[in-house]
C-alpha cells in the first residue's frame, strides 16, 4: 500500500507540472470573401532566432498541394511527421477557422512567431498571409491577414 | 460613266460596312480562342520579398488534367518551382487521430480541435 501511494504521489508529481506550463489558447482565422475554391491553410510558429519551431495546424487534407503553403513547405519538405493528428478541413471563402489547443507557456513572450501560410485554387500563393508574434499583451488583439486571412487572433 | 460612278460608290460602301462589321464580331472572340479555361500562366510575385518560391500562383489544382501534369513532374523531379522535389500525388495522408507531433509546442492532455464556421 505505501508502495502504491508512493507510486501515485511521484507519478502526480510529475504530470502536474507537466500540465501546469501549458494553457488552453483558441486561434481564430476570418477569411476574406475572396470568392474562390476553399482555401489551404497552415499555422505554424517559428523561434526567436527564425527557425521553424513546429506546425500548430494544417488545414486541407490533399498532401500534393501542400507544396504550395510556400513557406512551410521549404522548412519542412512537407514532412507528413509534422502535421500528424493536427489536420483538419480546408476553410471555405468568408468562413472562420477557429482551433482549441493547449501552448505550451514557454512560447509566450520568448521571441515565437506564429505564420499562417495560405493557398487557394487557381489564385495566388499567400506565404505569411499572417505573421504575429507570441505575446501575452497580444492575446485577443486581431490582426491583418494581407491577402486571405481577413483578421487573425489568439486568446487565452 | 454616270453609272460606273454610283456602282463604285455603292461597292466601296458594302465592303466598308462589311468590313467593320467583321472587325465588331472578330474583335471580341479572339482572346477566348487562343486561352483554354483551365491555362493558368505563372507569373513571378512579389511574395519573394516574405521568402517565398515566387511561383506566384498556384495551379489549378482542381483540374484532373493539372493533377496529373504536376504529380508527374513531383514524381520525376522536374518541376522547376519545387526543385527540392515535393510530395507525389498518392503520397498518403497524415493521421488525423495520431497524437499531435512532439515538437514542444503542445502540452496538456487534450488533443488539438477545428472548427469551421
Amino acid at each position: 500500500m505505501k508502495s502504491l501511494l508512493a507510486s501515485l504521489a511521484l507519478t502526480t508529481a510529475l504530470t502536474v507540472p507537466g500540465l501546469a506550463l501549458a494553457k488552453p489558447v483558441t486561434l481564430t482565422a476570418d477569411l476574406n470573401a475572396y470568392g474562390g475554391q476553399n482555401a489551404f491553410l497552415v499555422i505554424y510558429a517559428t523561434d526567436a532566432s527564425g527557425a521553424y519551431a513546429g506546425t500548430l495546424w494544417m488545414a486541407g487534407g490533399k498532401t500534393r498541394y501542400y507544396q504550395h503553403l510556400s513557406n512551410w513547405y521549404n522548412a519542412t519538405n512537407g514532412s507528413m511527421a509534422e502535421i500528424a493528428g493536427i489536420t483538419g478541413a480546408s476553410v471555405g471563402s468568408g468562413r472562420t477557422l477557429q482551433i482549441s489547443l493547449d501552448l505550451a507557456d514557454t512560447l509566450f513572450d520568448a521571441g515565437y512567431t506564429l505564420h499562417i501560410d495560405a493557398a487557394v485554387e487557381d489564385m495566388r500563393e499567400s506565404p505569411n498571409d499572417v505573421k504575429v508574434p507570441l505575446t501575452t499583451a497580444g492575446a485577443g488583439k486581431p490582426v491583418a491577414g494581407r491577402r486571405y486571412v481577413s483578421s487573425f487572433s489568439y486568446s487565452f | 460613266m454616270k453609272t460606273t460612278l454610283p456602282l463604285l460608290a455603292l461597292a466601296a460602301a458594302l465592303f466598308a460596312g462589311h468590313a467593320i462589321a467583321a472587325t465588331a464580331i472578330r474583335l471580341p472572340a479572339a482572346p477566348a480562342a487562343t486561352e483554354p479555361a483551365d491555362q493558368i500562366v505563372l507569373i513571378d510575385s512579389d511574395d519573394d520579398e516574405e521568402g517565398g518560391k515566387g511561383n506566384g500562383w498556384i495551379f489549378a489544382f482542381g483540374s484532373d488534367d493539372d493533377d496529373e501534369e504536376e504529380a508527374a513532374a513531383c514524381a520525376t523531379g522536374t518541376d522547376a518551382t519545387n526543385p527540392q522535389g515535393c510530395l507525389p500525388a498518392n503520397a498518403p495522408m497524415a493521421d488525423p487521430n495520431a497524437p499531435p507531433p512532439a515538437n514542444g509546442l503542445f502540452g496538456g492532455a487534450q488533443p488539438p480541435k477545428a472548427q469551421i464556421n
